[in-house]
């Protein structure tokens, strides 16, 4: 059994929107988040379908994707933009995509994964696993994202329908708790893992401000929309 | 215009071997990017497209400027993460900027500003096997001139007065980018002692990226990203090597991802590239870590 536990999201500055999403089912077992790539048209609303098409049960094929771009699009009036929207809407938003839940296996999540946001999984205050990645420079590169442009998605569905999800055993850890971060947060996580703990007490929305802004100022949290969800997990067997 | 970015490579060089760079790219804190555009008489002959060398450069700085307005346009407008330059030489002598503006602009001006929009139709690729028109707005802001000789010192020295006082006002922004677009060798004397300047002009993250593309109208096989001067067939090709700033790791990324073979100690040069890799040299060229701004 696994379960949403706290949410808490971040600006990357005061006055532009913050472009991560995230979304819970009703039952709270299943959560998600997308970060809006700022290199986008408007890609809050895209990582808004993303993150609730997760938890609502998406198939997450490319039809799926095509059918949810469809939906996007049809919030602008594309022939009454000016040669620059029209242009950055045509080029496409983009947006990651991490999506939690549990397993038919007990014990067991499911993962979906596309692009930079990292699942962490802590266990007694440690840092035990990292994905998709655990290095910081890993961060540097550019990150296969889900995108509105068709175009930009082949690379995903070159060898596969659908995103598969990966299944991750949960038993081997006594206490595990998993933390879903955007990819700013991710980096901090991977570059200082012995303060990983620092996310997993029981933070209040206020001490997470602090947090960031204060990473922020010392150079070791990168000015990014940051957003963190924490996961409770009890890795006994689940019924269905 | 330069006396004290010319002493600032000192220090710079020493904590650029640990941080260079990686400086964010954002409203505050924007990068420049200035296009040298070689306009001598040269620049009209045709290439294997049957194209004009002018023409075919003039179609992809358009491209390019498209490229970098579009990428930082979103629904709510234009956010000024790049400063715009150009600067041209050739038979007209050195012009600075685009109808008749600054040598830089914000990619705000820019965008605001084209000569013209064009209508065109492109072919878009629809990701499942096909392809579908689309009717687009093509805004034109550079167009194809070529006449006279090469004044290359002149040309990049009007670069450097614009970009040292550039760097003047953005002390900590991701350095400039200069992309510098030539068929032929320099009238007006050896441009390597203005290529040193431009390449030592810096902000804190680092020195300005000088790179340079030597375009040919022949067959030729064309060398990319060499490492370097050994089998550069001559020395004006060498001359523009040296000039040419090494590439930093992400540039060097951005490169290979695109199928290019480079090592440690490639710099941002090509000599006789034909017009795959004129497109590509822009493209790796222009594109200066925005994605650390997601």
């Amino acid at each position: 059994m696994i379960s949403l536990v706290r949410a808490f999201t971040a600006p990357k500055r005061d006055d532009a929107p913050n472009e991560d999403r995230h979304a819970v089912s009703l039952d709270g077992r299943a959560c998600a988040i997308s970060d809006g790539a700022s290199v986008s048209f408007d890609s809050g609303p895209w990582a808004e379908l993303l993150a609730q098409g997760f938890v609502n049960g998406a198939p997450f094929t490319a039809a799926w994707i095509k059918s949810a771009a469809i939906t996007y699009q049809a919030a602008y009036d594309r022939d009454a933009l000016d040669w620059m929207q029209q242009g950055a809407l045509d080029r496409g938003s983009f947006a990651s995509l991490l999506g939690v839940r549990p397993a038919q296996i007990p014990g067991s999540i499911e993962v979906v994964l596309v692009g930079d946001s990292v699942l962490a999984i802590i266990d007694a205050g440690e840092l035990q696993h990292t994905m998709p990645y655990s290095r910081p420079e890993q961060f540097d590169a550019s990150p296969q994202l889900i995108s509105t442009s068709a175009a930009e998605n082949e690379p995903i569905f070159r060898e596969v329908e659908g995103i598969q999800a990966q299944v991750i055993d949960l038993t081997p850890y006594a206490c595990p708790c998993l933390l879903l971060v955007t990819d700013a947060l991710g980096h901090w996580l991977v570059s200082y893992p012995d303060r990983a703990h620092e996310l997993t007490t029981k933070l209040s929305d206020h001490e997470f401000e602090e947090f960031v802004v204060s990473e922020r100022q010392a150079g070791r949290l990168r000015r990014d929309d940051t957003t963190l969800l924490i996961m409770d997990c009890d890795v006994s067997p689940i019924s269905h | 215009m330069c006396a004290e970015q010319l002493r600032r490579p000192i220090w710079c060089r020493l904590l650029g071997a640990i941080l260079t760079y990686s400086a964010e790219i954002s409203r505050d804190h924007p990068t420049c990017i200035l296009f040298v555009v070689d306009q001598s008489g040269s620049m009209a002959d045709a290439m294997a497209t049957g194209k004009s060398k002018a023409d075919f450069v003039a179609d992809v700085m358009n491209k390019t400027i498209y490229t970098l307005v579009t990428n930082c346009t979103k629904s709510d407008g234009v956010r000024n993460y790049f400063d715009v330059g150009i600067v041209t030489y050739g038979g007209g002598g050195t012009r600075a900027g685009l109808s008749g503006g600054k040598a830089i602009s914000s990619i705000v001006d820019l965008a605001n500003n084209p000569t013209r929009v064009e209508d065109r139709t492109r072919h878009e690729d629809d990701g499942a096997g096909g392809v579908f028109e689309r009717r687009v707005k093509f805004p034109v802001w550079f167009d194809p001139t070529a006449s006279g000789g090469t004044p290359m010192c002149a040309g990049l020295t009007t670069a450097a007065e614009a970009i040292g006082d550039w760097c003047d006002a953005h002390p900590n922004s991701y350095p400039p980018t200069i992309i510098h677009v030539t068929d032929g060798e320099s009238t007006d004397g050896d441009a390597s002692n203005v290529g040193d300047i431009l390449r030592q002009l810096s902000t804190s993250d680092g020195e300005c990226l000088l790179f340079n593309i030597h375009v040919s109208g022949d067959n030729s096989e064309p060398t990319t990203f060499p490492s370097s001067e050994a089998g550069l067939p001559n020395a004006y090709a060498r001359t523009l090597y040296r000039m040419s700033s090494p590439m930093p790791d992400h540039i060097r990324r951005l490169a290979g991802e695109k199928g290019y073979t480079v090592g440690d100690g490639s710099r941002g040069f090509m000599f006789n590239a034909d017009p795959r890799h004129i497109a590509d040299f822009f493209d790796i060229g222009t594109r200066p870590r925005l994605t650390a701004d997601r």
